[in-house]
């Protein structure tokens, strides 16, 4: 069997590709991404004959089309920006894949997706991806679900690369439209703006006790229509308290919900603008720790009582992991993991499927637990009386 | 049903024939002050009536005791044999509110003559120990091997600096002088007094709270019940005993000082006992007047770690409630005088027809209990934490990104 990884030397998905290499039985697998040095270096490191470098064009359909055929699995670790690209391909072309996070438009490729008899899974980082199994483990215990708080603590720097600066930016922008539809309530999704829902987590011990806010995220979407008994569901993150300082300054000041300013009496992009700031900056790529941190809460009914299950992962340090790989395994591995039970048909259905509706928990959990990240479940209930 | 309260008129025996007169026929408030006993029995309903009696007066002690259903020791513990004593001569099953670690364990010693008298006596049970033990029973239960007990209790703290006693000054005194004990390795060891310090965190509102360890009777008996699921480890941690955290550390300063000990000492050619001295002046201050509200809150939290099928869990069992305002100025003895309040009407019940002398964690079936608890504002939680998959033998350990 053969796999294809898009954007496989990128930060994020380069530990997916790592991954594969020593964990899967590919046959091939072809790395492609636009920064031929990166894979060079990249296949050199892992030293894996099975590696191949690719040279790939992201805004070339056509050729997707005519590339993708070629493999029985396609994993994108791209940007957000190409998932419904990538996955139209896939569902044209009949192979399977699976990616990093969702629009939801990709779901409206589900039917012919399930005609085809073929599957493609959005979301399989840690949020989404992890933390929609956290949920579906939740739901395997309870009879009946009724909230879903999900909490992130992304410490990385900044801007560690271009694609997690794009994605930070978009988290505060206050004009971004998915923020229109943030929080799920009682069958109606609702506004939320940068900075807004705060609440305190407790993360694993790298991570601590950390402030977060609502962010506009797949699992919002997903949750609802998969466990329809759902009242509400959130997302909520942050990233280290420096990143948040700064981003909360760079809102309060307006400039991330101007379109455009006047600079030097050019009109520029005001976002594109600080983008470019941000990416010069060196104190962008400074970040003490490492980690990923992801709490997720459901409550819900067993044999007539409230219960909450509460969710935490754990993972080694970065001076155990690879320093910074300590945060990117985080996303990286449960992408490889994802993409191997694919490729063994290890999936719940046809068509395009979030990751609480197509994988098994044991067995992906398992997988986590034996590259290192462990989940903890808590569950609380009231007394019999 | 005729239960006697030893120690009745005293802040927590009030509050166990109050909860009892509501719920069995006769209530005696049994105390060394008359006017005491008449007063509190009063207070306590129409079911209650009081007798005078020095718990050092066997025959006398004897008498009030014969013909009861149950005992309820309330008098300060440096009595407790003398009052199980009595019992046993009596015929009257025995219950009390703690020994204080070492009293315990000699009480412990008369298992055997409560069994060949066919008497049930229950040791410890009120909130710390008693619902502390209800819980680390409970927990134990769910599992096959118990590694750790950690029990631990705190409450929401008044602002103010009063030195007024919450409970039995005495006892107080003995937490804050005499050494700790912990079960550590499977090995009983001293501790300096509210050594150990550490962070909690309480359920909301007491939220997260500096613990210390204190002497109790909890790690007496809990290692003894939990031996054969192998715990190696028991410790008991408390807030601040009730007191306000500047007013502990007064209290504190003067134990510090030698104010608590009871050996004589020679002042201007007389002899003097430190801590009768300390005990006239605590007793010249003003008592504080009960200001409760909504948010003041009593918790007791005992945490398990053990496995069970071959995985590792880590139990918690929190029982809260607030320090019941309807009570006055007993609401803040609440949770520790339901606990002997229903362990008395179970034994005159013939529930706790096992003869001997029993921690409760051998003896108190946890979830009926806790409903009767429920039935009086306190509420338990059961809380399980595992991992969900355990790690094995890391796959990606061999590549690393280097320097990356």
């Amino acid at each position: 069997m053969r796999a294809l990884i898009l954007g496989g030397a990128g930060a994020v998905c380069k530990e997916a590709t790592r991954d594969l290499a020593l964990t899967s039985d590919f046959e091939e697998i072809a790395v492609a991404d636009a920064n031929a040095a990166a894979v060079e270096r990249l296949l050199g490191e892992i030293g894996d004959p099975r590696l191949r470098p690719l040279s790939f064009d992201a805004n070339d359909y056509d050729g997707m089309l005519r590339l993708f055929p070629q493999y029985e699995l396609v994993v994108n670790g791209l940007p957000f920006q190409f998932d419904l690209t990538v996955n139209r391909a896939c569902v044209e072309s009949g192979v399977n894949g699976l990616d990093l996070s969702s629009l939801d438009e990709q779901f409206g490729l589900h039917a012919i997706a399930s005609e085809k008899q073929m599957i493609f899974v959005p979301g399989v980082g840690a949020t989404p991806g992890v933390t929609n199994l956290m949920v579906a483990r939740a739901a395997e215990q309870l009879d009946r679900l009724d909230t879903v708080e999900i909490a992130f603590a992304a410490f990385r720097s900044l801007a560690p690369a271009p694609g997690l600066l794009t994605t930070t930016l978009w988290e505060f922008d206050p004009e971004e439209e998915a923020r229109q539809q943030a929080v799920y309530e009682d069958g109606a999704w609702h506004h939320s703006p940068p900075l807004s829902g705060g609440k305190h987590f407790q993360f694993h011990d790298l991570i601590g006790e950390q402030a977060t806010y609502f962010v506009p995220h797949d699992e919002v979407y997903t949750l609802p229509r998969s466990f329809p008994s759902l009242r509400r569901v959130s997302v909520r993150g942050c990233f280290p308290p420096r990143v948040m300082e700064l981003m909360s300054a760079l809102l309060h000041t307006g400039i991330l919900g101007l379109d455009t300013i006047q600079l030097d009496g050019r009109e520029v992009s005001a976002m594109e603008t600080i983008r470019a700031l941000l990416w010069q900056n060196p104190v962008s790529k400074q970040n003490p720790v490492w980690a990923y941190g992801l709490v997720v809460e459901v409550t819900g009914e067993r044999a007539g009582r409230q219960v909450l299950h509460r969710y935490r992962n754990h993972h080694p340090p970065q001076q155990e992991w690879g320093g910074e790989s300590a945060y990117y395994k985080n996303v990286g591995l449960p992408l490889s993991i994802g993409a191997q039970m694919i490729a063994r048909g290890e999936v719940r259905g046809h068509g395009v499927l979030p990751p609480e509706r197509a994988f098994r928990v044991a067995p992906f959990f398992q997988a986590l637990a034996d590259r290192g990240i462990t989940i903890e479940e808590t569950v609380e209930e009231l007394s019999p009386a | 049903m005729r239960i006697i309260v030893l120690g009745g008129a005293g802040t927590v025996g009030r509050a166990i024939a109050t909860d009892l007169a509501r719920q069995v026929d006769t209530v005696v408030v049994a105390d060394l002050d008359p006017e005491a006993a008449r007063a509190a029995a009063e207070g306590a309903g129409a079911r209650a009536e009081s007798a005078s009696v020095d718990v050092r007066d066997r025959p006398a002690l004897v008498k009030i005791l014969q013909g009861a259903a149950a005992c309820v020791n309330s008098v300060n513990y440096y009595f407790n044999l003398d009052v199980m004593q009595a019992c046993l001569e009596a015929g009257v099953p025995y219950l009390d509110l703690g020994g204080l670690f070492h009293m315990t364990r000699r009480q412990l010693e008369l298992h055997a003559d409560f069994k060949a008298r066919g008497l049930t006596a229950v040791l410890g049970i009120g909130s710390c120990p008693g619902v502390a033990n209800v819980q680390a029973g409970w927990l134990a239960g769910m599992l096959e091997s118990v590694d750790s007990v950690r029990i631990y209790t705190g409450s929401t703290q008044d602002e103010g600096e009063s030195l007024a006693a919450p409970y039995a000054i005495q006892t107080i005194l003995d937490e804050l002088s005499m050494p700790a004990m912990i079960f550590r390795n499977r090995e009983f060891q001293e501790r300096p007094p509210l050594g150990e310090e550490e962070y909690f965190t309480f359920p909301d509102p007491i939220g997260r709270a500096k613990t210390r360890l204190s002497l109790h009777s909890e790690v007496a008996t809990i290692p003894i019940s939990l031996a054969d699921k192998g715990i190696r480890e028991c410790s008991f941690k408390i807030t601040t005993f009730g007191f306000a955290e500047p007013a502990l550390r007064k209290l504190q300063f003067l134990v510090e000082l030698g104010l608590a000990s009871t050996e004589p000492m020679q002042v201007d050619g007389a002899s003097v006992r430190p801590r009768a001295l300390l005990l006239q002046l605590l007793g010249r201050l003003p008592q504080p007047q009960a200001n409760w509200s909504k948010k003041t809150l009593k918790a007791v939290v005992t945490e398990v770690r053990g496995k069970a099928a071959g995985q590792e869990f880590l139990l918690r069992a929190e029982t809260t409630g607030p320090l019941e305002p309807s009570m006055g100025d007993l609401g803040g003895s609440a949770l520790v005088a339901g606990p002997p309040a229903i362990a008395a009407r179970w034994l005159g019940q013939g529930k706790l027809a096992r003869p001997g002398v029993w921690p409760p964690e051998q003896i108190i079936e946890p979830v009926p209990f806790f409903e009767e608890l429920a039935t009086r504002g306190f509420t338990t939680r059961l809380i399980r934490t595992q991992t969900v998959a355990p790690a094995g033998p890391m796959k990606g350990a061999a590549v690393q990104a280097p320097g990356s």
